[in-house]
């Protein structure tokens, strides 16, 4: 249901930018919303199909082989 | 070229003020300082003002330049593009671990039936449609939340008074642990949330009086300060040792609070705040994001990357932890030493290579065209 949504925001966001950036012949600007935008709808795709990984384990493993120190209760 | 936007400087208390209480009154617990966390959180105002220090040091060395932009001048173009991009990383990690918090307190104690993904995605949207409206709005619904969110506290303050459930006995022994546990319980608080103020290096290039950047900051800082130890002096007084047993203790207590035979059940008001308040972090972490990402490609309009990247922080959000403990243990025992880098280590780098390189001091009080090279990143003339 989410990505339905996020697909719907994306295409509204386009039909909002892209006409004017044509206009204004910003080229570079158009390019770079188009990557980022596929980009976008790319990884939020990956996440409803369960394939984006989680940096929280990496990150965890990371600091755990430099320090290890509990500061909370658990 | 984008429009300048500027914000006053109430408006940058305001924003420093809801981005230090915001998140942290509800994951506020205690630390490995167990009763005594009151006294870390009073120590730790002071690693919050040591961030302030660096941030203005830098600010007044680089006028209305963001941190992006004076990374790549001190540290030359590649090199500075690199940090920038840790930078955009850390600001979009710290929105997203924002928006997580909600979530998952949302999905586990308010809404038991409803999963997280749709908190994490109705809070984006709405905190996109703020950050693409600019910088100057979000700081005017600071000032507007602020008052609210202040109010609202004081109401939880006086049902309590009123319901005569603090115990002050609940802080003795002071320093039961000994000294070293405080210190040690004092580093993650320092690090959540009092040196997350490293973000708004980004915001204040908006400020229309560069030179005062220092006095609001400060007295954000220490009004939330203030704030912040006083709520954790009332939670410890009313729930004493009980509170690592809870996972959010401040909305456990709050809901138990009950003054007369009518005041009782006040939490949904709370709550209220309690999501304006990450409404607004999770907002100043996008805007930082975005408008590091513009500056690093040079754009002419940053906005266009508002909804594209709210994407990615919404996915990154629903990636991150599987359940509540994750998140609890990540933020506690983890988070510290993974945010140092950002929060100390690079700024002080950025500090001494300004000292050594002596670097910006040519462009200060010529405040106005060092402004409105702000995005433009070409001029590299100092």
């Amino acid at each position: 249901m989410d990505t339905a949504v996020i697909l719907l925001t994306g295409l509204i966001a386009a039909l909002a930018e892209v006409p004017e950036l044509i206009k204004n012949k910003n080229y570079k600007e158009l390019i770079i919303f188009s990557a980022f935008l596929l980009g976008g709808l790319g990884i939020f795709v990956m996440d409803h199909l369960g394939v984006l990984p989680s940096p929280s384990k990496a990150i965890e493993v990371l600091v755990q082989s430099i320090i290890k120190v509990k500061f909370g209760h658990q | 070229m984008t429009k300048k936007e500027n914000i006053s400087s109430y408006q940058l208390l305001c924003l420093v003020f809801i981005f230090l209480v915001g998140s942290t009154a509800i994951l506020q617990s205690t630390t490995a300082a167990e009763r005594d966390t009151w006294i870390s959180t009073i120590l730790a105002i002071g690693a919050g003002g040591l961030t302030i220090f660096l941030i203005t040091f830098l600010a007044s060395r680089f006028p209305g330049k963001s941190l992006i932009e004076y990374s790549q001048e001190l540290f030359g173009k590649i090199p500075g593009k690199l940090l920038g991009i840790v930078y955009l990383w850390y600001f979009l990690h710290l929105g997203s671990l924002v928006l997580i918090n909600y979530g998952e307190f949302l999905s586990t104690v308010v809404f038991p039936e409803t999963d997280a993904r749709l908190f994490h995605l109705t809070m984006g949207l709405v905190v996109a449609y703020m950050v693409y409206k600019g910088i100057e709005v979000t700081a005017r619904i600071g000032e507007i939340i602020l008052p609210v969110f202040v109010g609202f506290f004081f109401f939880s303050m006086l049902v309590s008074a009123l319901s005569g459930s603090a115990e002050f006995q609940n802080l003795k022994p002071i320093l039961e642990n000994g000294f070293g546990k405080m210190l040690l319980g004092t580093v993650p608080i320092a690090a959540f949330p009092f040196q997350e103020l490293i973000v708004f290096s980004m915001i204040i290039p908006h400020l229309n009086q560069q030179t005062e950047s220092r006095k609001p900051l400060f007295m954000g800082l220490g009004f939330a300060g203030f704030f912040l130890s006083v709520i954790m002096i009332h939670s410890i007084a009313v729930l004493g040792t009980y509170i690592p047993t809870l996972v959010f203790p401040r909305f456990f207590m709050i809901r138990l609070l009950t003054a007369g035979p009518f005041i009782q059940r006040i939490e949904p008001i709370i709550i209220v705040a309690w999501i304006m308040g990450g409404i607004m972090k999770v907002g100043i972490c996008l805007h930082a994001f975005v408008e590091g990402t513009g500056q690093l490609l040079s754009l002419k309009e940053n906005k266009i990357l508002v909804f594209p990247l709210t994407f990615i922080l919404i996915a990154l959000t629903n990636s991150l932890f599987k359940n509540v403990g994750e998140m609890l243990n990540f933020a506690v025992n983890i988070y510290p030493v993974y945010a140092f880098p950002f929060q100390i280590l690079f700024p002080v780098l950025m500090v001494i290579l300004t000292l050594v390189k002596g670097k910006g001091k040519a462009n200060q009080g010529n405040n106005n065209q060092a402004a409105n090279n702000n995005g433009g990143g070409k001029h590299k003339g100092i």
